[in-house]
């Protein structure tokens, strides 16, 4: 198999040039100076895949820590995978990595850091994670109070404020990485078969996304055997689903119900894919029904997805379309956006409140990732995900995946 | 243990899981006495498995720090965030689990329910966040917040005999994925296809968790003049080519533990051949001095020292560093950490050998090496790479 081939252009540099531009004005406007980012995905965002650690324990002990100079037109890379960094980032910003767990690691990181700065800052700086020894060691280098106070922000919120809305390259990007992740499941869903292992499909899913031209793997792929009531387990908090489960070397068996969910990274951006498959055996009236019942959630919440559209009308319209049952997972949402992260803002229906979805209002390059779900207890449920971009007029799909052996909307087998 | 296997057996468990958990929070709660923490809030995945066990769901690289761990010193309780209770270890209650929110307010109100952390006057943290930065102080203004690292280093530092059976099959998986992977390292492979394909082995043993990105580098022939020596660790969209000097760095996680190789092979027609002449005989020189080098009592220095005896420049990636749920410190090399700390028995270190010579290219070797009174017992075998 080869790398899945793609005829829409894609200018990398541009778009990092782009985003370094757009950080820099809103570090100008906040009257911030410099930028510290540590959080994957947030440095995913202003140099796209630098192919972080996959063990998060590397991440912290080799960590790639992000430098942002309001000043600057480059950022300053502290990395110890250097032949990751983005080809046309000048070598000069390309620096040996920091270590951030000690104290005199911190001395030494600070020098390094302040070395590139010019000095300590003489303005307020954005953090979004802190090693402890940084944490309880900050007030000694600069004049602030590290607790969270004025001379330090949350640089991730700055970034989530700019990356809400996408711009067409990084639309782009997330459609690719969904047609890899997608490419990849269509092999694998064509294999499934009684007597395999849960581990089994996500190895063959790791051999097809690297084949494909994935950077990485985002998650470890789900194939959740759903048991039929709530009862049988396992136990949840709030008594509804419970739902992504660890896989493990589970045997599938034949009438087994999956909730299948994987992700993957293509140039720091995420897919996301959401079926309910069934393994060797073909829908039961009820389950085709409950499959139709899903579909006419997205098919009504599609209608509602435009400009100007609240988060509040959509989950409405959600839950009018499910007959006043709330047709998502409580611990979850009805939609969540994806980018340089595999579920970041607009969040649509969460414990954020209802407030804060009348407060969501749509705007063209906001990706939404619509997650409802359905489920009869005693009968299972079925959980599909669909993936559009919110454009001037309305929504484009960025997702092609065919429902099989499900028709959630009608005879079609794929749309 | 030489009976290395992951299926269950009927006549008894290889590995007890239970008593690997119990020893391990005992080994927490009495780090923690020793501090005098009365309370741990943990954002990182390694510690919160460490102290209770628990799988749960994996994603790439680090997570923004929440508190999705609590251990209470006073009723000896671990407190975990997640919904349900697939993949909670049995003696965690479901009064213990807290559920899941987007919502920072929620989160704190949760946590602070939770029995024993309100009075808690010393508290322990492994991350932080503005956010919660901002808010953790004022939730619990009595509560001193101090690093917890220091406590958790030393408790995981000395591993159990349970860990260490963990640690061994977990290597063993590893060199196995791995010599799936080695017939196909031909000419026209590309490194990035060989990755997937390590993972996809360690995942058909019933281990999809990496510990880290598999790679699979060309080394270049030409060192980089001046410069310090780096392997390229990070596979590309390149195709391999006959005779190319080949870096595998690979990895897979048994129970959290990381069981890892590294071996330097070339490309040939018939797949990975071992290396020859000076690079294979340097290697072998320096794995040698370092695994000497690294006993109960040698101090991190010691082992920095062999690269010197050897006549070998510091490499640009660690030359050791504690292996366990995941990469532990200590972290030795250039631009590691810069303290310097004394090995011990129960120490479970990782050792990496790399050398490079002009028009040859460079190579790469580990070895995960468990400290005893003893002595060092090396956990990896592949001696055909040697």
């Amino acid at each position: 198999m080869r790398p899945l081939f793609f005829d829409q252009p894609l200018d990398l540099v541009a778009l990092r040039r782009e985003k370094h531009v757009r950080i820099t004005a809103a570090m100008e406007q906040a009257g911030i100076e410099a930028l510290w980012l540590m959080g994957p995905g947030n440095i995913r965002y202003a140099v796209g895949s630098v192919l972080l650690p996959a063990d998060a324990a590397r991440g912290v002990l080799r960590p790639v820590t992000l430098v942002i100079l309001r000043d600057q037109d480059e950022p300053h890379l502290f990395t110890p995978y250097p032949s990751a960094a983005p080809d046309d980032l000048p070598k000069a910003f390309v620096h040996p990595p920091l270590y951030l767990e000690s104290e005199s690691g911190v001395d030494e990181a600070m020098r390094r850091i302040f070395d590139v700065m010019g000095g300590p800052p003489k303005e307020k700086i954005g953090i979004d994670v802190y090693s402890p020894a940084l944490f309880f060691n900050l007030k000694r280098y600069i004049a602030v109070d590290a607790a969270g106070d004025e001379g330090v922000v949350d640089a991730s919120s700055l970034i989530a404020a700019l990356k809400i809305c996408k711009t067409d390259c990084e639309i782009e990007c997330v459609r690719r990485a969904q047609a890899i992740n997608e490419r990849a499941m269509l092999d694998i869903h064509d294999s499934l078969r009684p007597g395999l292992r849960q581990s089994d499909l996500s190895a063959f899913f790791f051999s097809r996304i690297y084949e494909l031209g994935a950077c990485a793997n985002g998650i470890d792929p789900i194939w959740q055997v759903m048991s039929p009531s709530i009862a049988d387990g396992p136990y949840t908090t709030h008594g509804d689903v419970a739902f992504p489960t660890c896989t493990s070397d589970r045997i599938l068996r034949e009438g087994d119900l999956l909730w299948v969910d994987t992700g993957i990274e293509y140039h720091g951006y995420q897919s996301d894919f959401g079926r309910t498959w069934l393994v060797g055996r073909d829908p039961s009236p009820r389950q085709q029904e409950q499959a139709k019942r899903w579909g006419d959630v997205v098919q009504a919440v599609l209608g509602e997805v435009k400009p100007g559209t609240t988060g509040g009308d959509l989950t409405r319209t959600a839950l009018e379309a499910a007959g006043g049952v709330q047709p998502w997972i409580e611990h979850f949402y009805l939609i969540h956006g994806i980018g340089s992260e595999p579920a970041e803002q607009p969040l649509i229906g969460t414990d954020l409140g209802p407030g804060f979805d009348e407060r969501t209002v749509l705007a063209p390059g906001m990706i939404l990732v619509l997650e409802p779900s359905i489920w009869d207890d005693g009968h299972g449920g079925y959980r599909s995900e669909e993936v559009v971009a919110v454009t001037e007029s309305g929504y484009q799909r960025l997702s092609e995946f065919h429902y099989a052996p499900f028709a959630p909307f009608g005879d079609e087998p794929s749309r | 243990m030489s009976d290395l296997g992951t299926l269950a057996l009927e006549s008894g468990d290889r590995i007890d899981f239970a008593a690997m958990r119990r020893d391990r929070l005992a080994r927490t709660l009495a780090e923690m006495e020793r501090d005098g923490l009365d309370a741990l809030l943990l954002g990182h995945e390694f510690n919160a498995k460490y102290v209770s066990g628990a799988r749960r769901l994996w994603t790439v690289g680090m997570r923004p720090f929440g508190p999705g761990c609590c251990v209470v010193r006073s009723s000896a309780s671990v407190y975990l965030l997640s919904t349900w209770d697939d993949g909670i270890p049995a003696e965690i209650p479901h009064s213990n689990l807290m559920q899941t929110s987007w919502n920072p307010k929620i989160m704190l109100e949760r946590l602070l329910e939770t029995p024993g952390i309100g009075d808690a006057r010393r508290i322990g943290i492994d991350a932080m966040t503005p956010l919660f930065a901002g808010m953790l102080p004022r939730a619990l203004p009595k509560a001193e917040w101090v690093d917890a690292a220091p406590a958790l280093r030393r408790a995981r530092a000395i591993k159990t005999r349970e860990e260490v059976a963990c640690l061994r099959t977990a290597t063993a998986l590893a060199e196995g994925a791995l010599a799936a992977v080695l017939p196909e390292l031909q000419p026209g492979v590309s490194e990035r296809a060989l990755s997937g394909r390590f993972h996809e082995e360690a995942a058909l043993q019933g281990t999809p968790i990496p510990a880290f990105e598999a790679g699979f580098c060309d080394s270049p022939l030409v060192a980089t003049q001046g410069a310090v020596p780096t392997p390229r660790l990070i596979s590309q969209h390149r195709n391999l080519l006959e005779g190319d000097v080949v870096h595998c760095h690979a990895g897979l996680m048994y129970a959290g533990y990381e069981g890892a190789v590294a071996t330097t092979v070339r490309c040939t027609e018939s797949g990975a051949k071992a290396i020859e002449g000076e690079l294979a005989s340097r290697l072998r020189d320096l794995r040698g001095a370092l695994r000497a080098s690294c006993r109960p009592g040698a101090t991190t220095s010691d082992v920095a020292s062999a690269y010197r005896a050897c006549g070998e420049p510091l490499p640009g990636i660690p030359i050791l560093h504690g292996v366990g749920l995941g990469m532990e410190a200590p972290v030795v090399g250039r631009d590691c950490d810069p303290e310097v700390s004394t090995l011990e028995a129960g120490n479970v270190v990782a050792l990496y050998a790399y050398i490079e010579k002009d028009g040859l290219g460079g190579a790469l070797a580990r070895d995960t090496v468990f400290l005893t009174s003893a002595g060092a017992d090396r956990l990896n075998a592949s001696p055909d790479f040697d």
